[in-house]
């Protein structure tokens, strides 16, 4: 009896001290970047042209709808989770994530002609009480995505790239009344993002509407304000009024929608045209993001940004392949399988030859809007509770509830919400 | 074998000795059991009551000790009451539909027909589903363009409906939804307590000249009355507690028609960064659990048979 129990014994330890051997005897650093679903297969190449040249660096790839993206950040940094070191930050949430203390500040590791690289506005944006908190992956842009078979189809005439012909609103919903054809399952306009902030705020942008208050804590007066009401007015006689759009489909679907041929009008950016182009049979154009008659043109601007975990067991590690993604090659590899816009001046340059070479339009019309009429989202350390409490009132409004009421509401929620951060 | 042979020693002696070593060993056994009780659910509950006098400070990065004023931001919060009023009409709704339809199905699927195993395995499907699953399933089912159900209608010349999307229907379309999973689920622990039914009870009453429906009331409930106050409570807390639906579909939305407490609690810890008034609420929403159950169980225990 007491052998059997010395034996047994010793096996669990060794076994014990087997296991702890093996993990020291790993000499290769394993680094997780949090990030989201969508882009992970353009992220794979630039992790295996990564690992390639860092060879005792393995990055595993932890991809999340956008839908939940945030929350499982969120989720992971109240528990100080130290299982992931990079995480993609979304620009406006920079602020959000530095007063949280979410991030690790990125100054130690760059040198100064490497922080020249990226973009002066993508710079701004991620820089919080003069510390640099998140690289820029890369910027965005919006356009008219247009089904060509469609426009011939119904005998209307399609939109043109150039900017100096921009359609305004008022004429997309005249057209997207004569495209609508519901026997056919056809709808006339569609948004990729269906009541996200991101798409929404340049209507209001549009008729001078402004976000929050200056010092970013306030939403009632701002959101609340006329600009706003007219542009969610507008959105809900999309559905309701003028019936060229379609009820219950949820933000990013439509995409699907378009690609089988059932949109006519898609609003969304130039991150879909490797996409679109891969559908055998769909004849798609390009043309620039409306705007209201007699309104100023505002176009959606600003995408990821690349930051480390503060609580990461990795943090040089990780540092480098934020590099290695942002700057120099890896960001060229990353813009080739992406082709949003790029924040960074060497891609930047890259693309811009690229889209006179090739002639590629949708590149180059996001390039001119970039320049010339980008609006940024704003600027406040409760971006999260702003961006989810906006969209549930657009989403409220596009399913019938009142625009003032709603944007009432919306803003003196907001309000409460954000008085903690002047605490 | 020490123990039992302690145990055969002291029979012999003072019975009082004996109940005394009889709990240690009990309280032995138990013991992981309770330690597990403690930790995950005993526990992260007076962590939460602590916390919902609590809220952090960003500026400072500290928690800062606010006594009262978690729960009076509450109380003067339109959204809170409007959640509050939310889940108590889900509830009344929900709960007894659930209960009930449970009881039914559970009778139903207890006759002694042929080939009643595959219904019995048809109903209980649901619960193999997940919630989530399910939610997305039959968010699917329930669009108002291309639905499947709005095309079952059109075949009757129904117009379509709105269901999730519109201010009325979203309520009792999470009803639906919920109460799917919720007949399956509770209707095993009343159709295990049926088969404990002794037939005898039936013939005896069939001799006395009572009908079906007086046998069911007066036989068949009055036994299963454990087994519904189990089921009761069960469906109770879970509905009360109930989230996954309203995040997966509605967002709380239309209009905060479908805005559950839970889902108010969720928001409040992960999207707008206040642990502070998510404990808080979920502290309310305890309370009303626990004093909810406390008359159920009274209700269902008045006359033990």
């Amino acid at each position: 009896m007491k052998i059997r129990q010395i034996i047994v014994l010793a096996l669990v330890v060794g076994l014990i001290l087997l296991s702890g051997l093996t993990m020291a005897a790993e000499k290769e650093t394993a680094i997780t970047f949090v990030t989201l679903q969508d882009i992970t297969q353009n992220l794979q190449p630039v992790v295996d042209a990564f690992q390639k040249s860092h060879p005792d660096i393995k990055v595993k790839l932890e991809g999340y709808p956008f839908g939940q993206l945030f929350e499982v950040i969120e989720t992971k940094m109240k528990a100080s989770s130290t299982d992931f070191d990079i995480l993609n930050v979304d620009i406006p949430m920079v602020t959000n994530y530095s007063v949280k203390g979410y991030l690790q500040p990125l100054d130690s590791y760059y040198a100064k002609k490497e922080k020249d690289e990226y973009i002066i506005s993508a710079i701004n944006a991620a820089t919080y009480k003069g510390k640099f908190m998140a690289a820029p992956l890369n910027s965005s842009s919006v356009g008219l995505y247009f089904n060509i078979d469609l426009f011939k189809k119904y005998g209307v005439e399609p939109p043109t790239v150039d900017p100096k012909k921009r359609w305004t609103w008022e004429k997309v919903v005249q057209v997207a009344q004569k495209m609508t054809h519901s026997d056919e399952g056809v709808w006339g306009l569609a948004f990729d993002q269906f009541s996200q902030p991101y798409q929404m705020l340049p209507l209001a942008q549009s008729l001078g509407g402004k976000a929050v208050s200056p010092d970013g804590l306030k939403a009632s007066g701002y959101v609340n304000a006329k600009p706003w009401i007219k542009a969610a007015q507008f959105y809900q006689d999309l559905f309701k009024k003028y019936k060229v759009s379609p009820l219950g489909v949820p933000a990013f679907q439509s995409p699907e929608l378009f690609k089988s041929g059932k949109i006519a009008i898609l609003v969304t950016g130039p991150w879909h045209v490797n996409s679109f182009k891969s559908v055998s049979g769909l004849n798609w154009g390009y043309a620039p993001h409306p705007y209201f008659t007699g309104g100023k043109v505002a176009t959606p601007t600003g995408s990821w940004h690349i930051g480390i975990n503060k609580n990461s067991l990795h943090k040089k590690e990780a540092a480098e392949f934020v590099k290695f993604l942002t700057l120099h090659e890896g960001n060229r590899i990353y813009f080739d399988g992406d082709g949003n816009l790029p924040a960074n001046k060497v891609t930047l340059a890259y693309a811009q030859k690229l889209a006179t070479e090739k002639n590629n339009r949708v590149l180059a019309l996001a390039i001119y809007e970039a320049q010339n009429t980008a609006v940024a989202r704003p600027s406040t350390p409760g971006y999260l509770e702003w961006e989810s409490t906006m969209a549930q009132a657009f989403e409220d409004i596009r399913n019938g509830g009142d625009p003032k009421q709603t944007l009432d509401k919306a803003a003196q929620q907001i309000d409460r919400i954000l008085a903690k951060y002047a605490r | 074998m020490k123990t039992l042979s302690f145990l055969n020693f002291v029979s012999v002696t003072n019975r009082r000795v004996i109940v005394r070593v009889k709990w240690k060993v009990i309280f032995g056994f138990l013991l992981p059991a309770l330690v597990g009780l403690f930790l995950f659910k005993f526990y992260p509950i007076i962590l939460a009551a602590k916390n919902s006098f609590y809220t952090s400070s960003f500026l400072s990065g500290t928690e800062k000790f606010v006594g009262w004023d978690n729960y009076r931001s509450l109380f003067s919060d339109g959204i809170f009451w409007n959640s509050l009023k939310v889940t108590l009409w889900f509830n009344i709704l929900a709960n007894p539909l659930q209960v009930g339809v449970a009881i039914l199905i559970a009778v139903l699927v207890n006759q002694k027909v042929k080939g009643i195993n595959f219904f019995r395995t048809i109903f209980y499907l649901p619960v193999a589903i997940s919630v989530p699953i399910a939610a997305v399933i039959w968010g699917i089912l329930l669009n108002p363009n291309q639905g499947f159900v709005n095309s079952f209608l059109s075949i009757f010349g129904l117009p379509a409906q709105p269901f999730l999307v519109d201010k009325t229907q979203a309520m009792f379309s999470i009803i639906l939804i919920a109460s799917w999973i919720g007949f399956s689920y509770w209707m095993i622990f009343i159709l295990a307590a049926l088969q404990e039914i002794p037939v005898e009870l039936y013939e005896a009453a069939r001799v006395d000249g009572a009908s079906k429906c007086q046998m069911f009331f007066r036989v068949t409930l009055p036994m299963l009355k454990r087994s519904i106050a189990f089921v009761t409570v069960g469906a109770t807390t879970s509905n009360f507690l109930l989230f996954a639906p309203t995040y997966i579909l509605t967002r709380g939305g239309p209009s905060g028609s479908t805005h559950l407490l839970m889902y108010e609690a969720y928001l409040s810890a992960f999207s707008y960064s206040d642990m502070g008034r998510s404990c808080a609420i979920m502290m309310l929403l305890l309370l009303m659990i626990l004093a909810i159950v406390v008359v159920e169980m009274r209700m269902l225990r008045e006359s033990d048979t």
